[in-house]
């Protein structure tokens, strides 16, 4: 009796291409944690995505080569270590450069720029809360507020967020800690000045 | 004028040094314990409340740039994994349908068949198997076949291999054939037993080392 089978017949096939939108998903899904997190490390959009490039560019130069030791799993952590480094070599030059050219211009516009491209996303109903989330992680001490990021949106373990910064799993805690304290008394405080609806 | 040292190093020894506070007395404890990574429940409560609101995705342009470093190089998969050739790499679990919804989608069919098979003298015997390698024989007659019962037995299930998931997590797709037996009757007592096999395709989390 012949089979009615619902799907198309699958056989294995081995060393296949793989779909094309393996990628694509992938960058989907993490790449907003990771655009996030280079935005906090950068002075600028445009150089949080050009460091988020550059380290996707690196860790894809290790996938293919096959020096990549971890597997997917090890991905994030990579990608969090390697914005980092770049953000913090890339700071140095821009001071070395600005030491060189005072140019006020251009930070203006940067900073007109990125107000047109928020950290989060969000309907007109909750606008306010993600545009005073912004601010107060940008008055955030840098080392707070990178571990706040790591930890709540990357969700990244104490370990993982402390082999990124090169502190111990307590440090990365300690600053978890101190910087969710920090940012609940902001938000707090932006609340009972009526900054903030919530 | 000369300061005598042991005399400054006995002035220094009366000061003691300011004792713990309890916050940093409660830290090293925890840190000690290995307690210290772990969250209180408010403080949970903080990550989920800051949760809700999402990193603002990839701008689309900026996304096609990130997706083009990527040409060329295989998206890796364990070794164990094997990719089937079909676009959709995952396939969709099938939910479970009615049993009686699926009684009577065979029962159709068979209702169908019996418009195609001849009734009457040739044969005693008021139960008859619809044989599909048969052909059918066209008849002028019909038959009104309603269910009389259902049943689904589990026929075969093959091991199609490893899918991961963009969660990454690998999931084992097993392909399951049931074989759905309906049993139809018609005003006049006589039976016909139709076969339908089913195939579905199952998702099943896989253990990784």
């Amino acid at each position: 009796m012949d089979e009615v089978e619902t799907m198309t017949s699958l056989t294995a096939v081995s060393e296949s291409p793989p779909v094309p939108s393996a990628w694509r998903e992938w960058l989907e899904e993490h790449g907003p944690k990771l655009l996030l997190f280079a935005r906090q490390q950068a002075r600028s959009h445009e150089d949080a995505k050009d460091i988020f490039q550059d380290a996707l560019v690196k860790l894809v130069e290790k996938v293919r080569s096959g020096e990549f030791v971890g597997g997917q799993a090890a991905w994030q952590p990579y990608l969090y270590t390697t914005i980092r480094r770049l953000a913090i070599d890339l700071s140095r030059s821009v001071d070395r450069r600005k030491r060189r050219e005072d140019n006020v211009a251009a930070d203006a516009e940067d900073t007109q720029y990125d107000s047109f491209h928020p950290w989060f996303e969000g309907d007109s109903s909750d606008d306010e809360t993600r545009s005073q989330l912004e601010d107060r992680l940008k008055d955030l001490p840098a080392k707070f507020s990178e571990v706040i990021i790591m930890k709540v949106w990357g969700e990244q373990t104490f370990a993982e967020i402390g082999e990124a910064l090169g502190i111990s799993q307590n440090t990365a805690a300690s600053r978890y800690r101190y910087g969710l304290e920090a940012l609940k008394k902001s938000l707090s405080n932006a609340r009972r000045r009526g900054d903030l609806s919530i | 004028m000369k300061t005598d040292p042991t005399l400054l190093e006995e002035e220094l020894r009366k000061l003691q040094a300011a004792p713990l506070d309890e916050a940093l007395l409660e830290r090293l404890e925890a840190s000690a314990d290995g307690t210290w990574t772990e969250l209180s429940p408010q403080e949970i409560q903080v990550e989920s409340f800051l949760r809700e609101v999402s990193p603002a995705k990839l701008p689309a342009d900026f996304l096609a740039s990130l997706v083009s470093i990527t040409h060329g190089v295989q998206f890796p998969v364990d070794q164990k994994v094997i990719i089937f050739p079909n676009t959709n790499i995952y396939p969709e679990k099938r939910g479970h349908r009615s049993m009686w919804g699926a009684a009577a989608a065979v029962a159709i069919i068979g209702a169908i068949s019996a418009l195609l098979i001849p009734t009457g003298s040739h044969s005693n015997n008021s139960s008859q198997v619809a044989n599909r390698t048969q052909p059918p024989i066209i008849s002028n007659k019909t038959g009104n076949f309603v269910p009389a019962s259902f049943n689904r037995g589990l026929s075969e299930v093959h091991d199609e291999g490893v899918v991961w998931k963009s969660n990454n997590e690998p999931h084992r797709v097993m392909r399951v054939v049931y074989m759905d037996h309906v049993t139809l009757k018609d005003a006049n007592g006589r039976t016909m037993e139709v076969e339908q096999p089913r195939v579905e395709y199952m998702l099943v989390p896989a253990k990784t080392d």
